[in-house]
């Protein structure tokens, strides 16, 4: 049984990649949508905070800018559970569409995630793990 | 658990042997290192580093048995790391949503005529 580890969603736009990409590569398209209050400069080191419409708030930093094509940030809440997240826009027939992955970082925190300095970006991980049950105890068999 | 935990889990997960060996002790309720190095076909002592793994991510948990140490699965971790899949891509699903919304606005804003 093929179970995965992370969480990867894909939607479809009807605009454009330049267009997709001023909503997700930019502070004020990430703030049209990525939660109730963004503060998020999209450049690699930079700071970032998103408070959810539900009131849980993020803090973390952008790892890394691919302008025009993908953004990756690692955050977390304030109880630690931290994560990363990569939002890819890519062409889509005559509008574009956006990916987002989110994986937990092990041992990730809010301290790391404020702390980690130089060596941020060894301590992402792309974890790839073929076949896991997760629901409950007997589908261990399915592993 | 909390979420750090849930990264050890999959950092854990990552290793196929030791996804094996974590298979082998599910389907023997118990089992000792030497019973799961035989199952996956390591040497013992490979299995009780994977062992030792395991437990570090809660994975498992360890009983004497007379001189026996016998391993057997711990099912919380697992069912965090579920929980957390859900409500991560639940997340996911309403900010999507609302980005898909923004996109058609901005779309209709520049004058295009509304997709079906």
């Amino acid at each position: 049984m093929e179970t995965p580890t992370r969480v990867v969603r894909s939607v479809r736009l009807a605009v454009d990649r330049g267009a997709a990409w001023d909503l997700v590569g930019t502070e004020a398209g990430l703030a049209r949508w990525l939660g109730g209050e963004v503060r998020l400069d999209p450049s690699a080191g930079a700071s970032l905070r998103v408070r959810d419409d539900d009131g849980v708030e993020r803090v973390g930093r952008v790892v890394e800018v691919d302008a025009g094509r993908a953004l990756t940030f690692e955050w977390a809440t304030a109880d630690g559970a931290a994560s990363t997240v990569t939002l890819t826009v890519d062409d889509d027939g005559d509008g574009s569409r956006v990916t987002v992955v989110e994986e937990p970082l092990a041992g990730g925190s809010v301290a790391a995630c404020l702390d980690a300095g130089a060596a941020w970006e060894h301590r992402m991980l792309h974890l790839e793990v073929g076949a896991l049950a997760l629901r409950s105890a007997p589908a261990f068999a399915a592993l | 658990m909390d979420d750090d935990g849930v990264g050890a889990v999959f950092a854990a997960l990552a290793d196929p042997t030791r996804r094996a060996v974590l298979r082998a002790v599910a389907d023997r309720g118990t089992a000792t290192a030497t019973d799961l190095g035989q199952a996956v076909g390591v040497t013992r002592q490979a299995a009780a580093k994977h062992l030792d793994q395991l437990a570090a991510a809660g994975l498992v948990v360890d009983e004497r048995a007379g001189r026996e140490r016998r391993w057997r699965v711990e099912t919380r971790p697992m069912a965090d790391a579920a929980a957390w899949l859900t409500t991560t891509g639940q997340a996911w699903d309403t900010r999507l949503t609302r980005l898909v919304e923004v996109a058609a606005a901005t779309r209709a804003e520049d004058g295009a005529p509304p997709v079906p």
